[in-house]
């Protein structure tokens, strides 16, 4: 760790502002995403093809995704990877709120009922991260 | 509900240990230590996925799974870091956005097949 920007103080102030960030955003997808929870599970109450795909989840993920380019593009272009807001907004807060792992379950668990929409659902999240992505750089404008 | 998000900040804590090592001299961090963190934390939720119940109506859920995995993989700054780049670059951004879910699903079903 030559990094100059890496001492031990700020690796921790990182750790605590990630850990606080981290948690927060965990706590609000769990909130958004639990109930009756079709969005991380596999025992879908019902045979409906909507009723099985992870809204909230997509939702969520898509946000962060804006967040981060508007946060990133607008308020954070001149700062490092280091900055304690950052990594407790971006790093942390979005971080913890969006969910990789959560989307693969998801796509998962509707394979085994319904191959195509899983496929669907897939191809879906990924869109739609990009075009909540565009829309948040659009609406930020130029690099400041 | 305080357990999934504590296990969330225990997850975007190592996220946060591995893009330590790709940061660069001017501090910035490399989208690959993210990837990286992506693809890991898919591993693990799908090599946990065979320890819970599979059976129709059960609710798919523990720490781990939801809590930890959750908080280690993050799909915010896998999309918005590559979308940020320069124009010059801008195809080199979409080639990270196309790798990340594909090789995050192919880690995911090493791990289910390994478990098995």
């Amino acid at each position: 760790m030559s990094n100059p920007y890496m001492t031990p103080r700020a690796i921790l102030a990182g750790v605590l502002a990630v850990g606080l960030g981290g948690f927060l955003g965990s706590l609000l997808r769990v909130w958004l995403t639990q109930p009756g929870d079709r969005s991380h599970g596999v025992g879908f109450q019902t045979s409906s093809v909507l009723h099985m795909v992870p809204w909230s989840l997509l939702g969520v993920n898509a946000l962060g995704v804006a967040l981060a380019v508007y946060l990133l593009r607008r308020l954070f272009s001149h700062q490092s990877f280091l900055d304690p807001t950052r990594l407790f907004l971006v790093t942390g807060f979005l971080g913890g709120l969006t969910s990789y792992s959560g989307l693969l379950v998801s796509v998962y668990a509707i394979w085994q009922v319904r191959p195509s929409l899983a496929i669907s659902v897939g191809l879906g999240a990924i869109l739609s991260g990009v075009i909540a992505g565009r829309v948040a750089l659009a609406l930020a404008g130029r690099r400041s | 509900m305080i357990t999934l998000a504590l296990a969330g900040a225990g997850g975007a804590i190592t996220r946060y240990l591995i893009e330590l090592t790709g940061v660069n001299g001017k501090a910035n961090s490399s989208p690959w230590s993210t990837m990286f963190a992506n693809i890991l934390g898919c591993f693990l939720a799908g090599a946990a996925i065979h320890t819970i119940s599979f059976a129709s109506g059960v609710e798919l859920s523990t720490n781990l799974l939801i809590g930890f995995c959750g908080g280690l993989t993050t799909f915010a700054s896998a999309f918005a870091v590559p979308l940020l780049f320069e124009k010059r670059d801008k195809y080199y951004g979409y080639l990270l956005i196309a790798l990340t879910p594909a090789l995050s699903a192919g880690a995911f079903l090493v791990a289910i097949t390994i478990v098995k």
